[in-house]
């Protein structure tokens, strides 16, 4: 029962509210997409997308304002090729991904300092061996700037590679370079349940998974040893495990688990998930965790703390959504530490196919057992181009 | 002229009783149902005329947290610090709901716990774990941008009892109005038949910025 009709008032009141991070999202089960797999090369989201997941983008994320209201649909998802419509060899598929990000933390205060980062810059290059695509090469080579990619800035490095073989419809085996696999992979890296729990951006490591899908219900197992560029004291060792269960349609509980240890530090997470569709392009979901870390350095007691990620997705019209993220964290629930909270709101737009626009303004709160402190603010705007 | 007579006798006779058979008969036993089944035209198709509103109850768990300024006060030095609220609310709300807007009135009553202090380099003050209680009305306007997501405003009218405990002699400790009047902007999200989620936030003051976060079970 969809009856919202747009008005560009709300959009503007939207930028004016100030409006986080996004690629393919796992909010779009949405639009009935509950499977990373139907637009990913990686069956658990993230990096390149396959040609349906590019026609998809097109016709169904993005807006289509540029587009004559005669021009049909196929036309447009046609047109979402690499060199647009013109076809490419069945055997490559290539691809770039760029995502800028503009911040300003404590707009309006003294303090006020702002900056551009170039989060993403990815080529990708994915060969198949076969037609079906039953055995394939996915390749990101990435390119950092400011944002050190284990100790090297400006730097251009290897990101993921790895080999997917589809045994059958319900069985896809990745070898190589690849994200672990564990809970929500939503786009934002920096949220509570990616980078501070080893899983952020550069977090990818070399191992082996094994994917079981079914229709109802899918399950991946995940032996991992450190992702290549690290030192060998830093590599972290060990396994994971995270599935899905379709309760009903466009509703998905799940859990993951988490072991793996260095010379450094050792880590245990445990996270509970659910996505739900609301109606078409809205969703919302959850990630709620403990996370356990002992730094082996220090010799010190396991530090056992908690996360939780609530976002919500509310599409206005076709290429416009409001996007609402609430973080919540805290580092030990056994001793007095602090629960850091963040909320951000803003906008999320696919005016225009192949660009993502998104600016939002983040709040955030640290409750100490001990004493006052003061709010936080951030604002955002972010700039991502695929091809 | 007598054949002439009797035939319009006859014709009239028979005229007058065609007549007579075609008039409504007053002891007809046909009941006053059948007659109107017979004269009701065949049943058409038509839709069920739109609920014009629907009316719930719920009752709701939410977070509260939100931060104020703390006022400090020691002889004749004034400071100001942060002092932070993070607390538990119950609500009992009515809602009425219509086809693309609606409105509740709620009332809510909680507790948490406040921490306050430790930034000031002229008064000496840090404080963790002080309880507080809190008490209003929240009445709620919204927009419906689904049957499953609507967005609106809360007013939230409230009054915060806490007491800052001195931490010296000679200190006054004051954080942010007892009586607050605020709005929130929010979304509520109907996750099951019964469940919802509530999200808002607004400012509560200058510098101050309230969220209230939780779930509503409806009946």
């Amino acid at each position: 029962m969809k009856h919202f009709k747009f008005h560009p008032v709300f959009i503007f009141a939207a930028l004016l509210l100030g409006l986080n991070q996004a690629q393919a999202y796992p909010d779009f089960i949405g639009y009935g997409y509950s499977s990373c797999i139907t637009c990913h090369y990686n069956g658990h989201g993230g990096g390149a997308l396959n040609d349906y997941g590019r026609a998809l983008y097109a016709t169904e994320i993005t807006a289509r304002d540029i587009f004559p209201k005669k021009m049909e649909e196929e036309e447009i998802a046609a047109q979402s090729g690499f060199l647009g419509s013109k076809q490419l060899p069945w055997w490559i598929r290539p691809g770039i991904k760029y995502r800028g990000l503009w911040m300003k933390m404590d707009p309006g205060s003294k303090s006020s300092m702002e900056k551009y980062i170039n989060m993403q810059n990815d080529v990708n290059l994915t060969l198949f061996a076969d037609k079906k695509q039953r055995l394939t090469l996915v390749s990101t080579i990435s390119y950092t700037g400011l944002e050190a990619y284990y100790g090297k800035t400006n730097t251009w490095f290897a990101k993921e590679y790895y080999l997917r073989w589809k045994q059958n419809n319900n069985l896809w085996i990745y070898l190589g370079q690849l994200d672990k696999v564990f809970g929500i992979r939503n786009v934002d890296h920096t949220a509570v349940n990616r980078k501070a729990i080893t899983l952020g951006q550069f977090d990818q490591s070399q191992g082996l998974v094994a994917h079981f899908t079914y229709p109802d219900w899918d399950i991946a197992l995940n032996a991992f040893f450190g992702n290549s560029a690290q030192e060998d004291n830093e590599k972290q060792k060990g396994f994971s495990i995270a599935g899905e269960y379709q309760v009903y349609e466009k509703f998905k509980v799940g859990g993951s688990v988490l072991s793996s240890e260095s010379d450094i530090a050792k880590w245990n997470l445990l996270a509970f998930t659910t996505r739900m569709g609301l109606s078409k392009g809205s969703a919302i979901m959850a990630e709620a965790g403990f996370k356990e870390k002992t730094d082996k350095l220090a010799n010190t007691d396991a530090q056992l703390g908690t996360y939780a990620l609530i976002e919500t997705l509310v599409n206005i019209r076709r290429g416009y959504n409001i996007l609402s993220v609430i973080e919540h964290s805290k580092t030990d629930i056994n001793k007095s530490s602090p629960e850091t909270m963040r909320w951000s709101l803003g906008a999320l737009f696919f005016p225009l196919p192949r660009l993502e626009f998104r600016t939002m303004v983040t709040n955030a709160k640290t409750y100490m057992d001990t004493a006052g402190a003061p709010d936080a603010w951030m604002l955002q705007g972010q700039v991502h181009v695929s091809y | 002229m007598k054949k002439i007579f009797l035939f319009l006798f006859v014709s009239s006779l028979l005229a007058h009783t065609a007549l007579a058979q075609e008039a409504p008969s007053e002891d007809s036993e046909e009941t006053p149902a059948a007659t109107e089944a017979a004269e009701t035209p065949a049943p058409k198709t038509t839709a069920k005329p739109r609920a014009k509103s629907l009316e719930s109850w719920g009752v709701g768990l939410s977070a509260l947290q939100w931060n104020e300024p703390l006022k400090l006060q020691q002889g004749v030095t004034n400071d100001t610090d942060y002092a932070n609220f993070n607390g538990m609310t119950l609500s009992l709300q009515k809602e009425i709901s219509y086809y693309r807007w609606g409105w509740s009135m709620g009332a809510f009553l909680g507790s948490g716990r406040a921490s306050g202090g430790g930034n000031s380099s002229a008064i000496s003050y840090e404080k963790g774990k002080v309880a507080f209680t809190v008490y209003g009305i929240s009445p709620r306007v919204f927009y419906r941008l689904s049957g499953r997501i609507n967005t609106g405003l809360t007013a939230m009218i409230f009054m915060k009892n806490i007491d800052w405990p001195e931490d010296a002699g000679n200190q006054t400790i004051n954080s942010g109005r007892n009586t607050n009047l605020m709005g929130l902007m929010d979304l509520n999200i109907r996750l099951f038949q019964k469940w919802d989620f509530y999200s808002g936030i607004g400012p509560l003051a200058e510098g101050a910025t309230l969220w209230k976060v939780g779930v509503n079970y409806r009946f």
